[in-house]
């Protein structure tokens, strides 16, 4: 009994895997994800980030894609029609150890981030070549 | 397909398969454009979206200038048409789709490809030529700036004598 009680509170105390260290509002990107005989291909809708500040992190199987966006308001400005919101994008995927990480590559080209995560090495189709005798 | 899973923020572990989302989505959006909609069938509708998807707006109102701004990510900006008639601008393209060659698995599918068309009243007061578009990072700006009001004139009236 006392054993399940200590369980319990370690499992409580222990924090989220995938809490954020900042706080604010964010937004999850709308994302493609393509699974090719090579690769993983990401195409994340990032309207309105600057390519060289958006962050993308692999680690420990987790894929993380942050890209801050400044704000677009001027002060004496007022809203007539707001169909959506300004904000940062975050989003993160659990992504199998199958992926090469020190070969991951990222393009960022009119608002759309695409990323390649290359399959290690040992799960590309191979293809066997029988000899017969 | 359990290649990938998305971790939410509670650190729970979705599965993948997006399709019964992307139809709940859908559906609900299919409900409240009848919901909406319908009962205001007669009433003009402001703001009209044409085609597959479309651009979310906003629009700004300053001193000299209204500025509209749509989020239109993975679009060519060189082929974008931006025209003005009738009072109304219209801000019209198409995201193409990016090759896929055939062996492969589609994991996700959250983002909409095709031709879209959004048609935006412009106020009287506004000059026409003077509209200025540009596109950077996936988001169309456009400043359409205010006519300024004629100076006043001061009319001298002559005393009859």
């Amino acid at each position: 009994m006392a054993n399940s009680t200590e369980t319990t509170k370690k499992a409580a105390e222990r924090p989220e895997s995938a809490e954020r260290t900042r706080g604010g509002q964010f937004f999850r990107p709308n994302c493609d994800i393509v699974e090719r005989a090579d690769e993983l291909l990401v195409l994340a809708d990032v309207p309105g980030a600057q390519g060289d500040r958006i962050d993308v992190k692999f680690e420990d199987g987790t894929l993380s894609i942050h890209a801050p966006i400044d704000r677009r308001q001027a002060p004496e400005t007022e809203y007539l029609l707001c169909e959506y919101a300004v904000g940062d994008y975050w989003r993160t995927f659990q992504v199998s150890e199958a992926v090469d990480a020190s070969k991951i590559s990222a393009e960022y080209a009119n608002g759309v981030l695409t990323l390649h995560l290359p399959k290690a090495e040992s799960l590309k189709p191979r293809k066997i070549a029988v000899t017969s005798a | 397909m359990s290649f990938l899973h998305r971790q939410t923020r509670q650190g729970e572990v979705e599965p993948t398969d997006p399709s019964p989302w992307v139809g709940l989505r859908q559906e609900i959006g299919k409900f409240l454009e009848g919901v909406v909609r319908e009962p205001l069938e007669g009433v003009a509708w402001p703001f009209r979206a044409h085609g597959k998807w479309s651009p979310p707006v906003e629009i700004l109102d300053s001193d000299d200038a209204v500025l509209i701004r749509a989020e239109v990510p993975g679009v060519d900006p060189a082929g974008m048409d931006v025209t003005i008639a009738d009072g109304r601008l219209v801000i019209a393209g198409h995201k193409s789709q990016p090759d896929r060659p055939e062996a492969c698995e589609v994991c996700r599918c959250e983002v909409c490809y095709g031709a879209f068309r959004r048609s935006i009243p412009l106020p009287d007061d506004v000059d026409i030529e003077g509209i200025d578009a540009s596109c950077r990072h996936g988001v169309l700006s456009l400043r359409v700036p205010k006519q300024r009001p004629a100076a006043a004139q001061k009319v001298h009236v002559k005393v009859a004598t």
